[in-house]
């Protein structure tokens, strides 16, 4: 699914406050100041905004990088 | 927009740009309200506001406070009782009131150490305590709301009067409490709040950020038709427009000029701004019963036929205030588009056609005027602003109101002898009183012999731009006489569609028309009590005057003399 995967890359840029292009499959927490624990908060916000989905708090805790999202997102859709 | 995502897309679209007005921002909180960073960086960005905002560590409220440079720096608290302590929402009805007494010492002994501290803040917003979010099902008042009330009564003794308490029940009923509240985010996260309630709390807040960096609204310019009484003075006439607060009808204009009028005895300047005849509007403000805001409330009276936008930029410059300063109320597309495009600078405020939908929206005029300081001095301004005006001295023209006719699109139809328009041809002779020159009042079969003589053309307009259509709005009948010699027995038009030259359009066509089958075009004004702005309507477009006295004047034009000037280009010509 390529869609999820560059609409993630721009709700990422959006929250974080980062250029698209510096987003890849292992962009995690520690290469972008702005992901903190309160841009999880809000990460988690957009995309549920976003793919009109929820997440379980299990889910948050193994969203550690772009490509771990994308499949738990693509996991809850496809259910 | 209805989601944080969406105000996301839409904060990394603002076109970036030099804001003129810095705020050094800081949250201090004890609930995680982080996403309202992008909503205020959003909302002040509109109102060209860089805020640089930092956050304080979570619960730490009075100690951030002592510890942080506060100096000129603005300070927004959110101080969250159910979190006081995890849970207690759920806990408290089951507290001792020994227990209840502790928790209430320790919060206020917490609040006495942040309003010590904050007395070199610049502005420092707090909300009110409330109990609302977990209390709105219950019958009767709980231990939560109780402690909410007093600890509100607490600080109305014990705060710093400076301090701007903002109440964020209204936000709840703003956008609902399925909008407004998470609970699942505040169970997961502490995360209380979601995007409903950060659009309703940045309307309630905005306007300090505004007057803190200087941009405070001084100037309410109301229109008078359909704005400050219900119908049009120059139509309906004295006795038949409505502002009696006893009455459905005028209510709500009632309503608009009290509103006025305690604005003014805050300090703001109100002016008239209308397209009337200034004796008429004289006489309302002098003698009608009904009427609340007389001359003594107004700065300045702008009655009269020039463009708003000019009359607005000259009284700005009367008062010695920037036309940036004013906020305007009318209730015509036209003239709202048109001060948006003259003069974008001046705030304006469109009148909904629903009286009811008015009366709830004049609401929020004052808080276009919220100051961060107000004073028993403001409301003494208005007699030193009235002598500005009457010393200064108005001159000047915009350039650019061409260009502004052209972005309207206009289109003028006009209909030769068309019997469809029998009735309406009537209907305007009846009613039309201030742009008529000769005053007919016409039947319909009157009408109908006319259309149907050789004698006899009627032409009819309407005109249409990019905001609408007016449908059919201006009459004029031409009588030939002669085979040399031929009258313009009526010429009318609803003010409505003035001040577009649409009227210099139509005579150009109709002249042309008139002059292909006759050698000398005569024309007369006749004076009433409401058609003074007509009155040199005819020398304007090129006649000559033959005769003048108290009661009219004769005009003439000779084919000869005439060209059609073809200056009005921008308006498209069709004929139906």
């Amino acid at each position: 699914m390529p869609n999820i995967e560059e609409k993630l890359k721009e709700i990422m840029a959006l929250v974080f406050e980062v250029p698209k292009d510096i987003i890849n499959e292992d962009t995690s927490p520690d290469d972008l100041d702005s992901w903190d624990s309160i841009g999880s908060i809000n990460l988690v916000t957009a995309l549920e905004d976003e793919f009109e989905i929820e997440f379980e708090e299990e889910d948050i805790i193994e969203m550690l990088n772009f490509q771990l999202i994308k499949i738990k997102i693509e996991e809850i859709i496809e259910g | 927009m209805n989601s944080y995502l969406e105000l996301l897309k839409a904060k990394a679209h603002l076109v970036p740009s030099n804001n003129a007005h810095t705020i050094e921002l800081l949250v201090l909180n004890n609930i995680t309200t982080n996403p309202l960073k992008d909503y205020i960086e959003y909302n002040c960005a509109l109102n060209q506001i860089k805020a640089n905002i930092t956050f304080g560590d979570y619960d730490n409220i009075s100690q951030n406070a002592l510890e942080f440079d506060l100096n000129n720096k603005v300070i927004l608290i959110f101080w969250e009782l159910a979190n006081c302590l995890h849970g207690l929402e759920y806990k408290i009805d089951g507290f001792s009131v020994e227990h209840i007494t502790a928790l209430e010492q320790k919060i206020q002994s917490e609040l006495r150490l942040t309003f010590g501290a904050i007395s070199k803040a610049s502005l420092v917003i707090m909300n009110r305590f409330t109990a609302l979010p977990f209390s709105y099902q219950q019958t009767q008042t709980g231990a939560l709301e109780q402690l909410a009330m007093r600890l509100n009564a607490f600080c109305d003794q014990y705060a710093p009067k400076s301090i701007k308490w903002i109440n964020t029940d209204k936000c709840l009923v703003q956008s609902g409490i399925e909008n407004s509240i998470d609970f699942k985010g505040y169970l997961k996260n502490k995360l209380l709040y979601k995007h409903g309630f950060y659009v309703s709390y940045m309307r309630l807040i905005q306007p300090y950020f505004n007057a803190v960096t200087g941009q405070v609204k001084k100037l309410l310019a109301l229109d008078c038709d359909n704005t400050l009484w219900k119908g049009i003075l120059g139509e309906d006439g004295f006795d038949h427009i409505a502002m009696d607060e006893n009455t459905y009808k005028g209510q709500s204009f009632a309503a608009a000029q009290y509103r006025a009028l305690a604005l003014g005895k805050k300090g703001v300047l109100v002016a008239l701004a209308s397209k009337n005849n200034p004796e008429d509007v004289d006489k309302v403000l002098e003698t009608h019963s009904e009427l609340t805001l007389n001359n003594d409330a107004l700065v300045a009276k702008k009655v009269n036929w020039e463009p708003k936008s000019e009359n607005l930029k000259r009284l700005a410059g009367e008062l010695n205030i920037g036309v940036d300063s004013f906020v305007f109320v009318d209730d015509s597309d036209f003239e709202v588009q048109l001060m948006r495009d003259q003069v974008p600078s001046v705030h304006t405020i469109q009148v909904p056609k629903n009286a009811v939908q008015y009366y709830v929206q004049q609401q929020q005029w004052v808080n276009y005027f919220v100051q961060l300081n107000e004073t028993q001095e403001d409301a003494k301004k208005l007699d030193q602003y009235k002598q500005n005006v009457q010393r200064a001295n108005a001159e000047g023209q915009s350039q650019s109101f061409e260009a502004f006719l052209e972005s309207l699109e206009l289109q003028l139809t006009i209909h030769k002898n068309d019997k469809t328009l029998i009735a309406r041809m009537a209907q305007m002779s009846q009613k039309t009183n201030q742009f008529n020159l000769t005053t007919p009042r016409y039947t319909e079969s009157q009408i109908a012999a006319f259309v149907d003589s050789d004698a006899y053309d009627c032409f009819a307009f309407s005109v249409k731009d990019k905001f609408g259509d007016s449908g059919i709005t201006g009459l004029c009948i031409v009588h030939y006489i002669n085979k040399q010699t031929a009258h313009i027995d009526a010429l009318l038009m609803s003010c409505r569609i003035l001040g577009r030259t649409v009227e210099y359009r139509f005579l150009d066509e109709v002249l042309t028309d008139v002059f292909s089958k006759t050698a000398q075009l005569n024309a007369t004004y006749k004076v009433t009590n409401k058609n003074a702005q007509v009155a040199d309507f005819y020398s304007k477009i090129g006649f000559e005057q033959s005769e003048q006295t108290e009661t009219m004047s004769l005009y003439s034009m000779k084919k000869a003399t005439f060209t059609a000037a073809n200056a009005y280009n921008y308006i498209t010509l069709h004929y139906a």
